[in-house]
């Protein structure tokens, strides 16, 4: 600090005194930091590769071949082609369904949705359609029908006691040689939005 | 005939240095030793001598989650305001540390990494590859750049004040942490002990590894891969230490002519942790001892 001829400080210095690193002490710390970010890249690539990893799955019968998650559960023995879940998940177990019915002269895409939709309203507690959409584009280009709907789920295991879910499902209708193939993605609601590209996924390696 | 007394001259007496700063490997083993303490002391309590409601896990575990914290006041910070030299700004490192925790490193694992979706499940390479490259270099580089930031310039004064100041940033990363647990899902009280012992130690003890690091770097001028290389085996020992527990403490699942399941063993990763921390403790202490006695022997060499 100086000061003019009357005490009143002129110039005041304000800072500190910073003892500068030497080369190796600021490369030391770039080190650190490079290897930091290489580190997040290959744990993003690691969660893809393991969150989107796929297994095969092909059914002579209906030559339906589809890629379903690692670590679901393939199940083929209801009243469906095959259906594959994610058994780690708490909670409602998320689900792909896939299933094949015959389609007469007489009948249309609407009429077997009515049909689900009345089966389903039977079965299920609190059943709603939400939306139907007869312009969806399947991943081959194809115009096919989408019904998007909800319902309530309730564990059937009281000693569990617990809430029940709401589900939000989402059928994707094609027609192929008078059949038609209806694949099914069943989610909890809240994560519904999160889990459908999975589902997406799964269309997209769909063969049928 | 005269006789005299002898005259004896008294050797010089050899004066003790004083050393003007707080002890820190004393604070680090009363910190450690108490904390070990109480969790068994929650154990016994939990499991043969209370029958505690479940309504009363949230606070008790939030109280538990605290413990950590007021130790290493009671042992690291309060004995620094007797030292000639105190350490400043350990509250802030502590205090910067755990909100760092909350606000960016808990968020970038839970949010963008998503370990819970995939890496539980993986197999036990893919575990000890996911939790190093993910969640131990995460927690690691929040904890290094806290305390490279705060104190690298003005603050890091000896090779222990890295020690000093790493520690308090990994108290209060894994206070965090801990708290957070306690509020999403409280445990009983024994438990949530194990948990807030777990943390600590997982958060501390590659911590001290980085401290280390930061110290050698700071003081020695070493190669300029010895910060890295610390860096990489303190995200090395969390990820392999973190794999091999669950793989010990977890249930297990065991098909030998019939069905059977294995319970939980909670003191096993206790144990774990324990090793974990005082091991790393002596290692790196001991590493710390060997530097500054070279640096001694140098600086003798030199007045020589």
């Amino acid at each position: 600090m100086t000061t003019s001829t009357n005490n009143i400080p002129a110039i005041v210095e304000i800072g500190r005194t910073e003892a500068r690193d030497t080369l190796r002490q600021r490369w030391s710390n770039y080190f650190v930091l490079i290897y930091a970010a290489v580190c997040l890249i290959i744990a993003i690539n690691l969660r893809d590769s393991i969150l989107n990893a796929t297994v095969r799955y092909s059914d002579v019968a209906t030559g339906i071949r589809a890629n379903y998650p690692a670590n679901w559960l393939v199940d083929d023995d209801g009243d469906y082609v095959f259906q594959v879940r994610d058994a780690s998940r708490v909670g409602f177990k998320t689900a792909i369904i896939v299933d094949v019915q015959p389609l007469g002269l007489a009948t249309t895409t609407r009429n077997l949705l009515d049909a689900l939709s009345l089966d389903r309203a039977q079965t299920l507690s609190g059943y709603r359609t939400l939306e139907i959409d007869e312009t969806y584009i399947l991943p081959d280009g194809s115009t096919g029908t989408a019904m998007l709907y909800t319902y309530v789920n309730a564990e059937v295991n009281p000693v569990l006691q617990t809430f029940p879910t709401i589900v939000e499902g989402l059928d994707v209708i094609a027609v192929r040689q008078e059949q038609a193939i209806i694949v099914t993605f069943l989610a909890d609601a809240r994560t519904f939005d999160e889990e459908r590209p999975i589902f997406e996924r799964f269309l997209n390696a769909l063969e049928f | 005939m005269r006789t005299s007394a002898p005259r004896l001259i008294a050797p010089p007496v050899e004066e003790q240095p004083i050393y003007p700063y707080a002890r820190v490997w004393r604070s680090l083993a009363l910190f450690g030793a108490s904390l070990l303490i109480v969790t068994m002391v929650m154990w016994i309590l939990d499991s043969f001598l209370l029958d505690i409601e479940r309504t009363l896990y949230t606070p008790i575990a939030m109280g538990v989650a605290l413990i950590p914290a007021g130790l290493w006041a009671l042992f690291a910070l309060l004995p620094e305001r007797g030292a000639l030299e105190p350490r400043r700004g350990l509250l802030a490192v502590f205090a910067v540390s755990a909100l760092v925790a909350n606000g960016v490193t808990l968020p970038v694992i839970e949010g963008v990494l998503q370990i819970e979706r995939w890496l539980p499940l993986a197999d036990l390479v893919t575990r000890i590859i996911g939790y190093t490259v993910a969640v131990g270099v995460a927690h690691e580089i929040s904890k290094y750049l806290v305390v490279r930031l705060l104190t690298w310039d003005s603050l890091l004064r000896t090779r222990m004040d890295s020690i000093a100041y790493v520690t308090a940033a990994a108290v209060g990363y894994a206070t965090a942490l801990n708290i957070v647990a306690a509020l999403r899902d409280p445990a009983a009280p024994a438990a949530a002990a194990f948990a807030v012992f777990g943390t600590i130690a997982f958060s501390l003890a590659p911590g001290l590894i980085v401290g280390y690091g930061l110290g050698e770097a700071r003081f020695s001028n070493p190669n300029a891969f010895l910060l890295v290389i610390s860096f990489a085996l303190a995200a090395l020992i969390f990820g392999v230490a973190t794999a091999l527990r669950s793989n010990l403490v977890n249930a297990g699942f065991v098909l030998v002519e019939q069905v059977q399941t294995s319970a939980p063993s909670p003191i096993f990763g206790l144990a774990i942790s324990a090793i974990l921390l005082f091991g790393m403790s002596i290692i790196v202490a001991s590493l710390i001892a060997s530097a500054e006695r070279r640096e001694a022997e140098i600086r003798a060499g030199e007045a020589k």
